[in-house]
């Protein structure tokens, strides 16, 4: 899982500067919720078909989606630099919530073809308030569709924070729909994943949906376009970084040995050939 | 050649439905009371009964999640077909027609076929209540990625519909409420059309040619038999709004020399100047006089009372016809 | 081997394309890479911390602090390092 993380940092950062530099037109960081992204990605499996929002570079990486397919359409070449059928990571959706519905139909229909599987949707926070994503919970419920539901609550919605956003947490709100929910801290990835397995397979189980609500940190804006300092607490800032998941799972496997330097060294060698493949790819 | 006086649109449309459940199992309904009710309208009547629950689903009462599901089945493989009960009630569908389907096969590089077909009782002259009577074709007329249909008679929904359904590519069908039960129908021809998606020519005459769809063209038969003898009026039934067989239009007028557009939904920014425009930019060497579009007014569609002032009728378009033929 | 080159003010997006440069992080001589702050720009909609694009050897600043430019002026040279 760490070399997941490192990976997706590493495409982070030089996506970040590739953007800063004018020739990415818009990058939306997942920093701070690697973790919980690569972690529901590790339990979720290889055989899903997963209905992202639009952050989940993380599980785009688990799912084998290469760096530059990845940036691609954050430089305009096009709306999906992959190809959603072989890696069975749908394209980014863009208007929120909207894939929540999709997900559900297509748990349905499968379903109908006697082909059941378990469909995977990702929502953030914000998301939550839409009423396609009510509509969503609800069907699921009454359909018993076998959905799981990945909530990522990194804290914000843009400048909006998500204790705004909602009264009750928001695997409280799917329970009120009648669907078995979950709300964890995500910042650990050993604890994130075996939950996420456990919701997982309840829905695989029980043949009927689940929502798990993975409480993460975006430690940088909404998107590049987004002053994030305008609206946050320096304070609160400076904490998420200095709490960056992605360094304290690096270094407590250093500490217990599941690592050691010359792994990482090797991660760094791949995260520095792919960070230079974006730079040819899209860089000046 | 006339049509068949027997069947009536609703019957067609059921006829067809039963015939595209029969052929192919991935054909699946949604859609608000179509199974246990048979449709408000009874368009779906009989189906759930022989295809079951699974394929002929009894909606919530959720228009984005019937057509944001239909989505999702449509994604792994299935042809749903769904139904939104009224033109009124589809703006909550909005988002996931116009955001989402119109655009999922551009957001999959052109490797993804959506199979989608969204039915919709559409226009007044029913007596309704508020909302139960509009006609917004412009909207998804407008919009890139989605084909509009169109129908006016039982002859051609039937067809319309099965092609619309392996179509590949999500279609708005639109089904004229007032027509829906209407058996006794003004005679026309029946060509076949050029196309699946072409125009058809139902009415043959030398003097003017006259634009329609939907309801109205049963209107626009009227005044021209009407004026038989008078006027020859050729009228053509577009059929499909987008894409729009303006060739057909254009071998008309090439024939008559004047256009008349009519339609149900209003004038300002209808679907009559789309076609008036193309036929100006392309065609105004055709014209012998001004062409003219003939719809009612920018206003909200009025309480049942005054709706016949609000719509426009047989005699109007008689006397634009009259008018443009002087 | 070193080979100077002018390092370009970017698009800031959103059809933004003026910027106030409001300080210098960096003066000529400076060895620089990928990724430093270099600058700090402001748009009408916010500020930017302007990072290095490459490597190198800073050698001459186009645009002093204070100044305002738009997309695609010449905002510094730098001796590439290669």
């Amino acid at each position: 899982m760490l070399h997941h993380m490192l990976m997706t940092r590493g495409i982070d950062d030089e996506a970040a500067l590739l953007q800063n530099q004018g020739v990415v037109d818009l990058w939306l960081s997942c920093r701070g919720q690697e973790a919980a992204q690569v972690a529901s990605a590790m339990a979720v499996g290889d055989t899903s078909v997963i209905f992202p929002s639009y952050r989940e570079h993380a599980v785009a990486v688990v799912r084998g989606v290469d760096a530059v397919s990845l940036v691609a359409q954050w430089a305009g070449r096009t709306y999906c630099g992959w190809d959603p059928r072989r890696h069975r990571f749908f394209p980014y959706t863009l208007v929120v919530a909207a894939q929540t519905l999709h997900a559900v139909g297509y748990a349905i229909g499968q379903r109908l073809k006697n082909a059941a599987e378990t469909v995977v949707v990702y929502v953030g926070d914000g998301a939550t308030s839409e009423g396609d994503m009510s509509e969503a919970m609800n069907l699921a419920a009454v359909e018993s569709a076998q959905v799981f539901f990945i909530c990522q609550n990194n804290g914000w919605a843009i400048s909006k924070p998500s204790g705004e956003q909602a009264l009750t947490s928001i695997a409280t709100r799917a329970r009120g729909f009648g669907i078995r929910s979950w709300s964890i801290p995500a910042d650990d990835p050993d604890s994130t994943y075996l939950q996420c397995l456990e919701a997982k397979q309840f829905v695989e189980r029980s043949r009927s949906p689940a929502l798990i609500e993975l409480c993460a940190t975006r430690i940088a804006g909404h998107s590049s376009s987004d002053s994030h300092t305008t609206y946050r607490d320096r304070g609160e800032v400076a904490t998420a970084v200095a709490n960056d998941p992605v360094s304290r799972y690096r270094e407590r496997l250093l500490a217990d040995s599941v690592v050691d330097a010359e792994w990482l060294s090797r991660v760094n060698e791949d995260v520095a050939m792919t960070r230079r493949r974006l730079l040819e790819a899209f860089g000046r | 050649m006339t049509d068949d006086p027997s069947t009536c649109l609703a019957e067609s449309i059921n006829n067809a439905l039963h015939q595209l459940m029969a052929n192919d199992e991935a054909v699946v309904l949604i859609g608000q009371d179509i199974g246990r009710l048979g449709g408000v309208f009874r368009v779906t009547k009989g189906l759930q009964d022989r295809f079951g629950q699974g394929r002929v689903r009894d909606a919530l009462l959720a228009e984005s999640s019937i057509v944001g599901q239909a989505i999702g089945m449509s994604l792994c493989g299935l042809k749903p077909i769904c139904e939104i009960q009224f033109d009124g009630f589809i703006y909550p569908a909005m988002n996931q027609i116009v955001s989402q389907a119109a655009r999922i096969t551009t957001r999959w590089n052109d490797d993804q076929a959506l199979n989608l077909v969204i039915r919709v009782p559409v226009g007044g002259g029913i007596r309704a209540v508020e909302h139960h009577s509009e006609s917004n074709e412009a909207y998804f007329a407008h919009t890139p990625g989605l084909h509009v249909a169109f129908p006016s008679c039982p002859t051609d929904a039937a067809p319309m519909l099965q092609y619309a359904c392996h179509l590949g590519t999500p279609v708005i069908f639109f089904e004229p409420t007032r027509l829906y039960w209407k058996r006794k129908r003004q005679s026309r021809e029946q060509p076949e059309p050029t196309s699946a998606l072409g125009a058809r020519t139902v009415r043959r005459g030398s003097d003017i040619t006259v634009v329609g769809y939907g309801a109205v063209l049963e209107d626009v038969l009227a005044a021209a038999h009407r004026l038989a003898g008078t006027v020859e009026v050729e009228v053509v039934d577009l059929r499909w709004i987008a894409p729009m067989d303006t060739e057909a239009v254009f071998a008309s007028v090439a024939r008559t020399g004047r256009l008349l557009v009519v339609h149900e939904a209003a004038e300002f920014g209808g679907v009559g100047a789309e076609l008036v425009a193309t036929m100006a930019e392309h065609g105004s060497h055709l014209l012998r006089s001004p062409m003219r579009r003939l719809a009612p007014a920018r206003r909200v569609y009025p309480p049942a009372d005054s709706e016949n002032d609000y719509l426009v009728g047989v005699s109007d378009i008689v006397g634009a016809i009259e008018e443009m033929c002087r | 081997m070193s080979n100077q080159i002018d390092i370009l003010v970017p698009e800031f997006g959103h059809g933004l394309t003026e910027a106030l440069v409001i300080e210098w992080r960096v003066s000529v001589g400076d060895v620089i890479e990928r990724g430093d702050v270099v600058a700090v720009l402001e748009t009408d909609k916010s500020s930017v911390d302007l990072m290095a694009e490459k490597a190198g050897t800073v050698a001459e600043i186009v645009v002093h602090a204070r100044s305002i430019t738009s997309s695609g002026s010449v905002l510094y040279k730098l001796d590439e390092r290669r």
